[in-house]
């Protein structure tokens, strides 16, 4: 008996693991600039936010940049300035589109100057959406479900971003809206479900943003690389010059809303 | 006492793509990505090979890295087992016909490895920034290892020992991983949690041999 006690002891002793807070010292001595630019062609409207990048430990709290110059243009165009209109905010309005052009935006902020591009593809307009009712299964709730359909454009580089509004919320964060790209579908009638199910009386909006190649790739990275089952985390391919976190989004979007009856 | 130099290029290294993903993936080779590689370094070692004290003293200045035009920006970067400083010594002293002690004392640099650097929001959500791959260091590694055998009386077919040894004697909490979470009691903010293995290891061994 005895001799079995100092066999467990050792065998607890060898087997045996600790786990301990400890300090690691990042460099987040020195912040890196983001910058999340929109141009929503359909409204418009031109919003770019520009902040930097806080420390990994501590709480994320905004760290907003007010005293960065924001110019936008089309194409080889004139720039046009877009000004600060809130906490780290620089909106222009009534900036109107050119489909088929690119638009270039640059940020200069401590005397860097940041810029990226991005194509604003032409808007994919949404078909009639249809909805089915589905018994409760497995891996599935009662319900409706909803299939959206839109046709795609031929050539490649038409790609999608889907955000969903129901129930008084609107799902556009990063992990709730969907995207997808034409790389396999080029010029096909495309339907896709969505994954959820609704229930007589719900009234869905859907909004489909045509974005570029280059704007769905950054979501595909970013994914990826803040996937828990990633083997080499890393930051997206930098969209700016200079090495600014963040991308530029030039797109225009179609609606329509499903109003579930019986 | 010897001493050696070397510096070796190396061709068609394999490293993962930023954000290469291994779960229950069918096609592995879409998340890899080929580049090139250089080691080079110093080894000296001194030996005694004599007496009733022997030994030796080894020391490894070594780095050995990787260039990927798609990591990093196509700037060379440390490679996962990088170790600048590797150091040994291993001392064996003869008390009698029948005892000797025996003590091993390892450090090394700790291995390269990719850390978060802070964090930004990008469409309404977090996400961890980083500098670069294999950007950080693990804490450098360290133990000591003691160990006392003793030899019974050998007889024409056969001998035999015992030996007593302790594994990482001063109980050092070398780091196996590091992981970071959100601190529980106070959310928002991350913790670094540090996974230890082996603090100490005492054995005994018993040795036969028949000739």
């Amino acid at each position: 008996m005895k001799a079995y006690s100092i066999f467990s002891l050792l065998l607890v002793l060898a087997l045996f693991s600790c786990q301990k807070e400890i300090d690691v010292d990042l460099n987040d001595s020195n912040p890196k600039l983001v910058i999340e630019a929109n141009y929503i062609a359909t409204d418009s409207i031109v919003m770019v936010r520009v902040s930097k990048t806080g420390s990994y430990f501590d709480n994320y709290t905004t760290n907003p940049v007010n005293d960065a110059v924001v110019t936008i243009r089309e194409n080889n165009g004139a720039e046009v300035i877009v000004p600060l209109s809130a906490d780290g905010y620089y909106e222009l309005t009534n900036y109107i589109p050119t489909f088929g052009a690119t638009y270039t935006i640059k940020v200069t902020q401590e005397g860097v100057d940041y810029s990226a591009d991005s194509k604003l593809m032409p808007v994919l307009n949404f078909l009639p959406a249809t909805y089915v009712y589905q018994e409760e299964s497995l891996f599935s709730d009662a319900g409706y479900w909803i299939t959206y359909r839109f046709q795609d454009y031929s050539g490649i580089g038409n790609c999608y971003k889907l955000i969903t509004t129901y129930g008084g919320e609107r799902y556009d964060k990063f992990g709730d809206f969907s995207t997808g790209s034409d790389a396999y579908t080029d010029g096909n009638l495309i339907e896709r479900p969505l994954i959820q199910a609704f229930q007589v009386g719900d009234t869905i909006l859907l909004e489909l943003q045509s974005i570029n190649q280059r704007v769905y790739d950054y979501y595909s990275q970013l994914s990826s690389n803040t996937s828990s089952f990633t083997a080499a985390a890393g930051n997206p391919d930098y969209f700016w010059s200079n090495d600014a976190l963040g991308y530029f989004s030039a797109y225009g979007y179609s609606t329509e809303e499903v109003i579930i009856v019986e | 006492m010897t001493t050696e130099i070397y510096y070796k290029h190396l061709s068609n290294q394999i490293d993962y793509r930023n954000g290469a993903n291994l779960f229950l993936n069918e096609e592995i080779e879409g998340g890899l990505v080929y580049g090139k590689g250089r080691t080079y370094g110093l080894e000296v070692q001194f030996e005694k090979r004599k007496g009733k004290f022997t030994g030796w003293i080894s020391y490894t200045l070594a780095r050995s890295m990787r260039q990927f035009d798609a990591i990093n920006g196509g700037k060379e970067f440390s490679a996962r087992q990088d170790r600048i400083h590797d150091i040994a010594i291993v001392a064996m002293y003869r008390v009698s016909k029948k005892i000797a002690l025996s003590s091993n004392f390892i450090y090394y640099t700790g291995d390269a490895v990719t850390f978060p650097s802070g964090k930004y929001e990008v469409n309404g959500t977090i996400v961890p920034y980083y500098t670069e791959r294999n950007g950080y260091r693990m804490p450098n590694y360290h133990r000591l290892d003691l160990g006392m055998t003793v030899y019974f009386k050998e007889r024409p077919k056969f001998e035999h020992n015992l030996n007593i040894s302790i594994y990482n004697v001063y109980a050092r909490e070398n780091a196996y991983t590091i992981r970071f979470e959100e601190d529980q009691d106070n959310p928002g903010k991350t913790k670094a949690i540090q996974t230890s293995l082996f603090r100490i290891v005492p054995s005994i061994t018993y040795n036969f041999n028949i000739k």
